[in-house]
């Protein structure tokens, strides 16, 4: 082998090795979180994102686009959201369109229970206490509840504006 | 040794010293790594890149 290829075949080393270590530094500058808050944003068009995984089943929903909100055609509906450091409070703001249903919205915990809250009014903040929360493979599991949706024939939407606030 | 040989058996290598790496993120931190690279895709392109290595090494390729 002449010493012309033997140095290209060393760059091209170099080269492989360089990648992999700006994959490396890449998923470990992605991981370092100082905020206090971290602050994710629901899209209704787009359900698995790389913090969010949700709203699903996805057949649950009917996007529509040019109103920017979604019908609920059945429930339950979940979310995973990903607690990349411990946080101690997790708050939920949005808005819904419904009549007189009852919704509620539950944060999965330690013992697989459900610690539930009802959504108010249309526009609502709610917050949770994560103490107890269950935390798999270090996701928080949500779940949307309206147990009287098969009951009525009046529609429930969901607006394209939920924010998902995580606190330490 | 071929050029060839030589250049993808880099290329392997430094694909498994990475892989591994992530590994061992993944495993330390679940959700860290697999968010953004799937490790399950990248350990069957290894597996790949092993059979392409060993056609290289016969001289199949």
């Amino acid at each position: 082998m002449t010493i012309k290829r033997k140095s290209f075949i060393k760059v091209l080393r170099y080269i492989w090795w360089l990648i992999g270590l700006i994959i490396i530094l890449f998923i470990i500058g992605q991981n370092i979180i100082t905020e206090r808050v971290i602050n994710y944003q629901v899209d209704l068009a787009d359900s698995i994102r790389p913090d969010l995984t949700g709203w699903y089943p996805e057949s649950r929903l009917a996007y529509n686009p040019s109103l920017d909100q979604a019908q609920l055609l059945a429930e339950p509906l979940y979310i995973q959201i990903y607690r990349p450091v411990d946080f101690e409070t997790l708050s939920i703001e949005g808005s819904m369109i419904f009549e007189n249903q009852n919704i509620r919205l539950g944060l999965k915990q330690n013992d697989n229970s459900w610690q539930w809250q009802t959504i108010p009014s249309h526009d609502f903040l709610i917050q949770f206490d994560l103490t107890n929360a269950k935390n798999y493979r270090n996701k928080l599991e949500l779940i949307l509840s309206i147990p009287d949706l098969h009951n009525t024939t009046s529609t429930v939407d969901i607006l394209n504006n939920w924010q998902i606030i995580l606190e330490r | 040794m071929t050029k060839r040989y030589i250049i993808v058996k880099d290329f392997f290598e430094a694909a498994l010293g990475t892989w591994v790496i992530l590994l061992i993120f993944e495993l330390a931190r679940p959700g860290m790594v697999q968010r953004f690279i799937n490790l399950e895709y990248w350990f069957y392109a290894l597996l790949i890149l092993f059979i392409c290595l060993f056609a290289c090494r016969s001289k199949i390729l």
